[in-house]
């Protein structure tokens, strides 16, 4: 098998299985007819996965079964959710690496810059988008869980990162108190450790419970509705959180240079050059929960247009059901 | 001056329904012919995409495959849509050429 037919095998296996068992064969066939016909391989390569991308989020030639739809609605809130736990932290570490550099003493203090200020600003502004992130992913994971209730989902894993987070969170806390004085620092430092490290793992594994019990649950077209208008909804705030960070960095940078032996008052980023990474991260990321969201709303409205194709016809065979 | 890309913003939708029109096609089949009729090469991702969501739609319909290669034929609805569509295309394309001053011949 040469690299370019193998390239071509990998194209067509990126399509999903549900394309592969209808569609695999005939364009297999098509695929074959056009490198004898003498057309690159690599074009059909690129074309193949590019429509492989386009069959994944748009769907097309998927099979009409509402299990189906539930299933891959529920995916891809997943696929839209998963931004959440990468984009919490790093929004975290910015609002922690910007800080003001010192005057410089024997004149007055002179203000902040203009780009400074506005780098300020933005930096308060998305500390209050943070927080709305943070409440409206909390009231969706209530509604997931109550919408999920009453099903046999697996109940374990769920319990071990709700204790770890609650335990770590208790020792963490608990260490600001023991830490005042000098006989209990040590122990302090300890349960401090104990307590991120429950914390994180908690964090770490809340993906995998959530996919869990989606993949054991099934969510009602009402609370699937509800889900996926809270995902677009996060998928904005990502999007214009995204906005506030770029440019705070950008504002950073803009920022007038010193003059020796002037008092000055900046802002500063303590991440340097990686500040320019957790932009591209934040882009990136904004990107990732944009197409889930963008799928699950998709596939949400399949299963409603078939529930209104469905819906007056299971009331009167209801009827007729009663009747006989 | 020319407009690079603009000649082929063609709706790939409408090529393989007018290629269709006139009888049944499998996949490479309808690439040959679309090839020949516009000047447009499909790609089998991008052709079988449109196949997909035509079968969907109800425009299309997959007859029993011969070996590895499956014809489609144009629906009842296909063949109302893609008239609908041209009309609609001509109807400008006519207005079009009136304004620009170039009588069709």
């Amino acid at each position: 098998m040469t690299s370019e037919s193998r390239l071509i095998t990998f194209a067509l296996n990126s399509y999903p299985s549900w394309w592969r068992e209808r569609y695999r064969d005939e364009v297999g066939a098509v695929v074959d007819g056009l490198v004898e016909g003498g057309r690159s391989p690599l074009w059909i390569s690129a074309n193949l996965l590019r429509s492989s991308m386009t069959t994944r989020i748009g769907g097309a030639g998927a099979p009409a079964s509402r299990e189906f739809w539930v299933r891959r609605t529920q995916q891809s809130l997943l696929v839209a959710s998963l931004a959440w736990f990468t984009i919490v932290p790093l929004s975290i570490v910015f609002m922690l690496s910007i800080g003001e550099n010192e005057a410089s003493a024997g004149s007055t203090l002179v203000q902040l810059s203009r780009a400074g200020t506005i780098a300020h600003k933005l930096q308060s502004v998305a500390g209050i988008v943070i927080l709305l992130i943070f409440v409206i992913a909390l009231r969706g994971w209530r509604q997931l869980r109550s919408g999920l209730e009453g099903q046999a989902i697996p109940t374990k894993l769920f319990r071990v990162v709700n204790g770890g987070a609650m335990v770590g969170i208790t020792l963490t806390i608990s260490t600001l108190f023991l830490g005042e004085h000098n006989a209990t620092s040590t122990l302090a430092e300890v349960c401090a450790y104990i307590g991120l490290s429950l914390f994180v793992c908690a964090w770490l594994l809340t993906p995998a419970v959530i996919s869990q019990m989606l993949r054991h649950g099934e969510l009602s077209v009402t609370n699937l509705r509800k889900v996926v208008s809270g995902s677009t909804v996060l998928v904005w705030l990502y999007g214009l959180i995204t906005l506030l960070v770029v440019g705070a960095e950008v504002a950073l940078t803009t920022q007038p240079v010193p003059v020796s032996g002037e008092s000055y008052f900046t802002l500063h980023s303590t991440l340097g050059d990686w500040s320019t990474l957790l932009g591209i991260g934040f882009v990136l990321l904004t990107i990732f929960s944009g197409i889930g969201a963008s799928v699950s709303r998709r596939s949400c409205e399949q299963i409603l247009r078939e529930t209104e194709v469905v819906a007056p016809l299971v009331g009167p065979l209801k009827q007729l059901g009663g009747a006989t | 001056m020319a407009v690079k890309g603009w000649q082929r913003a063609q709706d790939p939708a409408l090529l393989v329904l007018t290629s269709l029109a006139a009888g049944p096609k499998h996949g490479y089949a309808l690439i040959g012919d679309i090839e020949e009729i516009a000047g447009v090469a499909l790609g089998p991702g991008t052709l079988y995409g449109v196949l997909a969501r035509l079968e969907d739609a109800g425009l299309v319909e997959a007859l029993p495959s011969e070996d590895r290669r499956r014809p489609y034929k144009i629906t009842g609805a296909g063949s109302a849509a893609l008239r609908e569509r041209l009309l609609a295309n001509s109807a400008i394309a006519s207005i079009g050429l009136r304004r620009l001053g170039v009588t069709p011949t």
